[in-house]
């Protein structure tokens, strides 16, 4: 026989019990990042004479810092749209394909993974410069006249980038189509959909809330991304992750420094928000209809 | 329209899922695909249904050949066994997506969505989605998706699995109501033996991708073919026996280590000597005192009663168990360890030879 009290004792403990185990996470999480943000933010809006707002105006008056902005977005938005081309069919396909290859296949996709992305820049060096394999095959195959120089424009930025966030977006997407069962398809067809219809009205329908997942993934790493920016692009191709290091590394000026990461951080949140309240808004509707 | 199935196959690498399918259903009939786990019965209903081409033979609806014609100019009504309901779109517009996808202006799809609704009762939940809808409410959803669009085929894989027994029992009945009402020529899929007598005109009984019989009910239930097709139909005692002697189309056997029974038309290749095994429905044994000539001698081991008869678990003298149901009046003062006498009805032993 159990008695009230132990009783009652279970059920607070039932209520704590997430909360422990939660606990070490959420200390991590905030002594880790939350506070170093915070200092961050702190450290970009002081000076020796207390709070000012004066990094951030520096930033707002000069366009050469707006420029640095809009190539990051820009570089974002480019680098999210190649790896969504390149990575929704390939991601459905390994979703689908039924050989006994297809997890070697995956496998496959995501061995770049495991090599650092500066070793992978490194390589994109090799083929961009000025007399590499790119400039020869472009010339070979009567593309250019002379020698084509990839290596140190946003060009080069973008297709490297793309290449080394590809697999992220192909293993996100995977994950995605393998959740959606193939049979919905076939429904589809048999109700009358041609099979490119069915595709669209139902699995990329149904997959839109991963696709969307995997480009903020993407978009995110994109425009904080800093080995591929500085060795392909160069000062050419100034970003903000390349911007920042400039400012605290270089230049020692942290408290600008601390402006353009919060700019970005910034920027980063209200993209995120943005896109899950589209979501969210569209899943209400739907259950509300 | 009538379908035709001839020499269906499908194959990957060496497995063999279907082998050899043929198989003919007049147009408004109800073909039930009948066999264990693994047979090939969502195989054979996918090359109908056009997702998987077949390895060879062909599949004619009325005077077409439609073998190699895509899934989506099929124009077949098909109910998944998972129901495969779109999950973003409400119970109307799931039953709806056909309609569309055929033009059929706004006016006349909302018409004959409403229609179906109503004719499968689920009129209040037209808004609902799928997954706000019961089971059985979301397989409804799933029919009407299949009829609403008047299919010349409707296909059925095992629509019914997911189902509690009862609603199971109605649902199936609804079913093959509707099936004849709007005259549709349907394939079944089950491995529920009891469902597919009950509402299929044929039953072909399948094992690993091979056709066993083909036939009604009555004839797979009173004549099968072979002993796979006796144990898989309702329950079956078998009687292992030699053929003693003929006489002219009959046959007398010594079965169970002693008793002599007459069997009727054993088919010419049960020859004297012969090894084999006889088929005993337990309803066509009667009980009878142990003494009694032309009955099995058998000791009770147990009795479970269920309501309209009672089964009676016994052992024969050569040792093999025996079941034989009775009506519960005939059980009422055996009790386990008491001999009694179990008669085979007249005519009730089918003979099947040692492979
Ligand atoms: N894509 C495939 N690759 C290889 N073998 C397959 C494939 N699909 C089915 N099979 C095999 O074909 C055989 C028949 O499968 P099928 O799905 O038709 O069986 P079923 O009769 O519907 O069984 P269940 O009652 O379990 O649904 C099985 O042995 C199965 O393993
Ligand atoms: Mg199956």
């Amino acid at each position: 026989m159990t008695k009230p009290e132990t009783k009652g004792g279970g059920a607070r403990w039932a209520l704590f019990a997430p909360a422990l185990l939660f606990a070490p996470c959420a200390f991590v999480y905030a002594v880790f990042f939350i506070w170093p943000q915070a200092s961050l933010l702190a450290i970009s809006a002081t000076d020796a004479a207390g709070l000012t707002l004066a990094h951030y105006q520096r930033f707002a008056g000069d366009s050469y810092y707006w420029e640095i902005l809009g190539r990051t977005l820009g570089l974002g938005a480019a680098v999210t749209a190649i790896t969504l081309v390149l990575g929704v069919p390939t991601a459905y396909l390994l979703a689908r394909v039924q050989s006994r290859w297809a997890g070697f296949l995956l496998l496959l996709t995501t061995f770049p993974l495991l090599v650092s992305a500066v070793v992978r820049s490194f390589g994109w060096m090799v083929l961009f410069f000025r007399d590499g394999l790119l400039s020869h095959g472009l010339m070979a195959l009567g593309f250019a006249d002379k020698p084509v120089q990839t290596m140190y424009t946003m060009a080069g930025v973008i297709i490297a980038l793309a290449q080394v966030l590809l697999p992220l977006m192909i293993l996100t997407l995977h994950g995605v189509f393998k959740s959606i069962d193939r049979d919905l398809e076939y429904a589809a067809m048999s109700l009358g959909a041609r099979p490119i219809v069915a595709l669209g009205l139902v699995t990329l329908r149904l997959a839109s809330g991963g696709i969307v997942a995997g480009s903020l993934l993407v978009f995110s790493l994109a425009i904080s991304a800093f080995a591929t920016p500085s060795l392909v692009g160069g000062a050419r191709a100034n970003v903000m992750a390349t911007a920042i290091y400039e400012q605290a590394i270089e230049l020692l000026d942290w408290p600008f420094a601390a402006a353009l990461a919060t700019i970005l951080l910034v920027t980063v949140l209200a993209l995120s928000l943005a896109y899950g309240a589209l979501l969210e808004g569209r899943g209400e509707r739907e259950a509300a209809r | 329209m009538d379908i035709q199935l001839q020499n269906l196959r499908k194959t990957y690498g060496s497995a063999v899922a279907v082998a050899d399918m043929s198989a003919k259903i007049p147009q408004g009939r109800m073909l039930a695909l009948l066999g264990p786990s693994g047979c090939g019965k969502t195989t054979t209903l996918r090359m109908v249904a056009g997702f998987i081409a077949p390895t060879s033979g062909s599949i004619r609806v009325g005077a077409t050949d439609i073998t190699t014609l895509p899934a989506h100019k099929r124009d077949t009504g098909l109910v998944f066994q998972s129901y495969a309901l779109f999950p973003h779109l409400s119970a109307a517009e799931n039953i709806a997506f056909g309609l569309r996808r055929r033009g059929v202006a706004r006016a006349e799809r909302e018409q004959r969505v409403t229609a179906m609704l109503d004719k499968l009762k689920l009129s209040g939940l037209a808004d609902r989605l799928p997954r706000q809808l019961s089971g059985g409410q979301q397989q409804r959803v799933a029919v009407a998706r299949a009829l609403v669009i008047n299919p010349s085929i409707l296909l059925l894989d095992e629509p019914f699995s997911n189902l509690d027994a009862k609603l199971r029992e109605s649902t199936g009945l609804e079913m093959s109501r509707l099936q004849r009402e709007f005259g549709l020529t349907s394939i079944f899929v089950t491995h529920d033996q009891t469902e597919a007598m009950s509402i299929a005109d044929t039953i072909a009984v399948m094992k690993d991708g091979e056709l066993q019989q083909i036939g009604s009910a009555s004839e797979i239930y009173e004549r099968p073919a072979n002993r796979f097709v006796a144990d898989f139909i309702g329950r079956a005692n078998f009687l292992a026996g030699r053929i003693l002697r003929r006489e002219g189309q009959d046959a007398v056997a010594e079965l169970a280590a002693g008793l002599e029974m007459r069997l009727l038309d054993p088919g010419a290749a049960a020859l004297p000597g012969a090894q084999g095994e006889a088929l005993l429905r337990p309803e066509a044994i009667a009980l009878a005192d142990h003494a009694s000539p032309g009955s099995f001698k058998a000791t009770v081991e147990q009795i479970s009663y269920q309501g309209a008869i009672a089964n009676l678990h016994a052992r024969l003298a050569d040792g093999s168990a025996i079941v034989a149901s009775v009506p519960p009046e005939d059980a009422r003062g055996l009790a386990p360890g008491k001999l009694v006498g179990l008669a085979p009805k007249p005519a009730a032993l089918i003979w099947f030879a040692k492979s």
